[in-house]
């Protein structure tokens, strides 16, 4: 990579950080997990810099590399062991009817399978489109809409109107 | 609103953990796009399994000083400490080559396109960050007349008490495909003080240039990972080529640098 294109990089990856690192926690709810996701992510990005740096949007392409990212960090082994948590896990089935704080929001995204976790987050917090969303997760519009109805039905009591 | 509630849930961010710098100059020696999930991966199980030598009574090689134990240990603590480090490091990579291939020398390899040029000869000045518990050194070696990139690294695991670390199986994760561009042959096994090491070669077979890479992985003491690679590429970035179909050094000449360093190194 050139110096100039190295430069124009790390500007890229500077600015977005703390974006990447927030949406990332909200996919896996542990910042480890989170910054490791985004470190694979950010590897990823400079070893396609040239694609990524002629993408009509970077933001979603380097959205989409993060995303995929950590669903492929969810179809590990690994992930299916016992994994040590400072906090107690929710009890099955405590998902609230109606999500009105951080704790019922993190309950429902903790309840979710991970497609549709993402599908909320990068609806709903990162403000994607339906059509923006399915291309990044390489899935219909119409999966992105019925994946995506269980959380908006309980997001929409917390915030009415909203969507 | 719905934003507030995610931020909420957000609250507020732990420093950065990522290492921008360390990816992007791991990347740049192509390398990192062959560790397969490096950063998510299995627990590093120490479980006292690193024997601790006595001093004196090393299986290694012999230190060069006639002291009872020359080895060092990987401090990172402070810049300073890091700079000890990495300066040690140089010296100690410097006496295993010539210990495992006899006449062979070093030459200036730049880090980046436009480096302006450094006297030959030089063993690999070793990069950190400061306090970041990662240090890379990377050169040029020339050895009966074969020329080729030898790099090292140290790293840490990025945590220190979930079950995630580097992935030392040679078979790939579910859902990781193999880069079909490559010919890889990758043996699991143990160094000799216990911890687990990956031995890796890997042959580019497509249509560009050839390229070979002899590359081992060994768990050191207190959760970091050596790594020892050879490939017959000099240049930098766009401007790598290769200098002839074989590296410089072997495989087992790699394993024996990684198992002198391994023995020069206190838990």
């Amino acid at each position: 990579m050139r110096r100039a294109d190295e430069e124009d990089f790390n500007a890229f990856v500077a600015e977005r950080m703390d974006r990447w690192r927030r949406s990332a926690y909200l996919l896996c709810q542990d910042w480890h997990t989170a910054d490791d996701v985004v470190s694979v992510s950010v590897a990823k990005l400079y070893r396609s810099w040239r694609k990524v740096s002629r993408a009509d949007n970077r933001d979603a392409y380097a959205q989409r590399v993060l995303t995929r990212c950590w669903l492929d960090e969810r179809r590990r082994p690994w992930h299916n062991r016992e994994q040590p948590s400072a906090a107690v896990p929710e009890a099955a089935g405590a998902v609230p009817e109606t999500v009105t704080d951080r704790d019922g929001l993190a309950t429902l995204l903790r309840s979710l399978a991970p497609r549709q976790r993402a599908v909320l987050v990068l609806r709903f917090y990162l403000d994607y489109s339906v059509e923006e969303t399915a291309r990044m997760l390489g899935i219909s519009a119409g999966t992105v809409k019925s994946q995506s109805a269980r959380g908006l039905a309980n997001l929409r009591t917390a915030v009415s109107g909203h969507f | 609103m719905s934003h507030q509630l995610f931020d909420e849930l957000i609250g507020t961010p732990p420093p950065v953990r990522v290492d921008v710098p360390g990816i992007v100059r791991r990347e740049r020696r192509g390398r990192a796009a062959r560790r397969l999930g490096g950063s998510l991966a299995a627990v590093l199980v120490l479980a006292g399994g690193v024997a601790v030598a006595v001093p004196g009574q090393q299986s290694g090689p012999p230190p060069v000083a006639a002291a009872p134990d020359t080895r060092f240990r990987l401090l990172f603590d402070t810049s300073e400490s890091a700079d000890v480090t990495a300066r040690r490091l140089s010296q100690e990579l410097d006496r295993a080559l010539q210990e495992v291939a006899p006449g062979a020398t070093w030459f200036w390899m730049p880090e980046y396109v436009g480096e302006e040029r450094k006297p030959d000869g030089q063993p690999p000045t070793f990069i950190h960050n400061g306090t970041t518990d990662l240090v890379v050194g990377n050169s040029g070696v020339s050895y009966q007349g074969r020329r080729g990139a030898l790099g090292i690294s140290i790293s840490a695991d990025l945590r220190s008490q979930d079950d995630a670390g580097f992935h030392w199986p040679c078979r790939l994760p579910p859902g990781i495909q193999e880069d079909s561009r490559y010919r890889w042959v990758c043996a699991e096994g143990r160094s000799p003080s216990g911890g687990r090491t990956k031995t890796q070669t890997q042959t580019y077979t497509g249509r560009r240039q050839l390229s070979v890479q002899h590359l081992i992985i060994v768990e050191l003491p207190d959760k970091r990972r050596l790594e020892v690679s050879i490939t017959n590429m000099v240049g930098v970035d766009e401007s790598v080529v290769p200098a002839q179909p074989e590296s410089p050094l072997s495989q087992e000449q790699v394993t024996a640098i990684a198992w002198y360093l391994e023995g020069r190194v206190k838990s």
